[in-house]
């Protein structure tokens, strides 16, 4: 086959199209439902699942349901749980790992040291935003704290 | 020496036509699932991974021309050459491929491709764009050629493997004929591979013969009654492909910083993914070995709930489905 420069380039952009093609015809047919949470129950199975050791204690779900907050049963860990499309995102967060936590009323700004999942918003009852931020606060890292929250998955 | 065809380059038509046909079946049929955004990560690090290979390519092919006259032997272009150097080529595969997923410095470049939580054909093309960086060719591509095989028919051989794998990254086949999972990589046993159940983990590295794995010790089925749950232990937060294909080595690099002495630095570079000097880590060793163990206590609790106080009580207990080490 023709290997030129020229030949590269149209295989790249017809590539380029195709890939293009593709995702508009995914959106366009559909067949996928995106996760809601509403009531701990889902994230907390997600979270038992996803981390060998982990139960599930308390929770809480976000004001718009993409999120939740769920206490190991001795409060050890928080599991943080994301609703992404159809599918979750699990994290264990240990004492030290929530690298900065902002607050606005009943909304939480989780920072964390994790590249690609640098900060979560979630927006709690105002009932819930006490309680809850208090406990997160518990993980927030202290001046002078060594962590390395990047990295694999984390022993309990 | 003979003119080869390129057969991914070939092949594309067909991955872009069953990737539509596997699209529109599994709307008809729910037996698979497509979101936008991950199948556009998807598609983008193949489109990325075709572009680095035009870039990064050379550094391959330039190691293969300098040890090529170092080849023992002259083997040609015979048919049973070609036979000979895919058998080859996939037994190397399947320990380039288990190297992959227990050297965090290859694992980095080798996790991109399980980065989805989805399991369908353009989950195949979700491929890293820094391989050549790794050097892992120097190490398992390098082996044909010094036994003499010609780097084209190596080449050749290799991308036939890799469009192999191509269709078996799919939940639309359930199982095939018991001589074809016997004997193959199939859509059942890459199921596996993918999964993050700590039954799963670190299982069936085959590219096309599965018989590898059976033989070394890393082969387990698929069981009715434990469903694959797809992506890695710690699933991304992020679609953007370039996060995508960097994240792992950022993590090294932040680790490697934070080392204190040198045995520190090489386990974080080269041990097994999750390693760390406390053990406050999880590899997949680790996990499979907590989740045996807690697999075990659950059968005792079991077993104490069946018959308290009966000598037969455990023996009515089905033990769960163990690895096969």
């Amino acid at each position: 086959m023709d290997d030129s420069p020229l030949t590269i380039l149209i295989v790249l952009g017809v590539s380029a199209l195709a890939v293009s093609a593709l995702i508009v015809l995914n959106r366009l047919i559909g067949g996928w439902q995106d996760v809601r949470f509403e009531d701990p129950s889902l994230p907390s199975r997600r979270l038992e699942e996803d981390v060998v050791g982990f139960h599930a204690g308390e929770g809480v779900v976000s004001a718009d349901g993409l999120a939740a907050l769920v206490m190991e049963r001795g409060e050890a860990r928080l599991g943080l749980v994301l609703a992404r499309a159809n599918r979750c995102v699990t994290r264990v967060v240990r004492p030290g790992e929530i690298a900065r936590l902002d607050a606005d009323g009943a909304r939480f700004h989780i920072h964390f040291n994790d590249f690609t999942l640098p900060r979560v918003t979630i927006d709690l009852d105002d009932d819930a935003a006490q309680g809850w931020g208090d406990r997160m606060r518990r993980f927030v890292r202290q001046p002078g704290q060594q962590t390395s929250g990047e990295g694999h998955a984390r022993a309990s | 020496m003979p003119e080869l065809p390129d057969p991914i380059l070939i092949a594309i038509p067909f991955f872009v036509a069953l990737i539509v046909a596997e699209m529109i079946y599994a709307r008809m049929t729910g037996k698979a699932e497509f979101e936008p955004k991950d199948t556009a990560a998807s598609l983008a690090m193949g489109l990325g991974n075709t572009v680095s290979g035009v870039l990064l390519g050379f550094i391959a092919l330039t190691w293969f021309v300098y040890i090529e006259r170092f080849a023992i032997f002259d083997i040609g272009w015979a048919w049973w050459a070609f036979v000979l150097c895919f058998v080859l080529d996939d037994f190397l595969y399947y320990w380039s491929h288990r190297f992959a997923h227990t050297v965090r410095w290859w694992w980095a470049d080798h996790v991109i491709h399980h980065s989805s939580q989805h399991y369908n054909l353009s989950t195949a093309l979700r491929q890293p764009w820094l391989s050549p960086l790794t050097f892992k060719f120097i190490f398992f591509g390098s082996w044909l050629v010094l036994l003499g095989f010609p780097i084209a028919m190596v080449a050749f051989c290799g991308a036939l493997n890799l469009v192999y794998q191509f269709w078996i990254h799919t939940e639309t086949v359930r199982r095939l004929p018991a001589p074809v999972e016997w004997l193959f990589n199939t859509p059942s046993h890459h199921r596996v591979h993918h999964a993050t159940n700590p039954l799963y983990l670190d299982r069936n590295y085959a590219g096309v013969f599965i018989i590898w794995d059976r033989m070394f010790g890393t082969f387990q089925s698929e069981l009715d009654e434990e469903k694959c749950r797809y992506g890695i232990v710690k699933n991304l937060g992020t679609h953007n492909p370039v996060k995508i294909c960097l994240h792992e080595w950022v993590g090294i690099v932040k680790d490697v910083a934070s080392a204190r002495s040198l045995r520190e630095v090489i386990g974080y570079w080269l041990g097994p993914p999750g390693w760390s000097p406390d053990g406050s880590r999880e590899t997949s060793h680790t996990i499979k070995r907590r989740w045996a163990e807690e697999q075990a206590a659950r059968r005792g609790e079991a077993a104490q709930e069946i018959a308290p106080g009966t000598a037969s009580g455990p023996a009515t207990v089905q033990p769960a489905a163990t690895p096969a080490e």
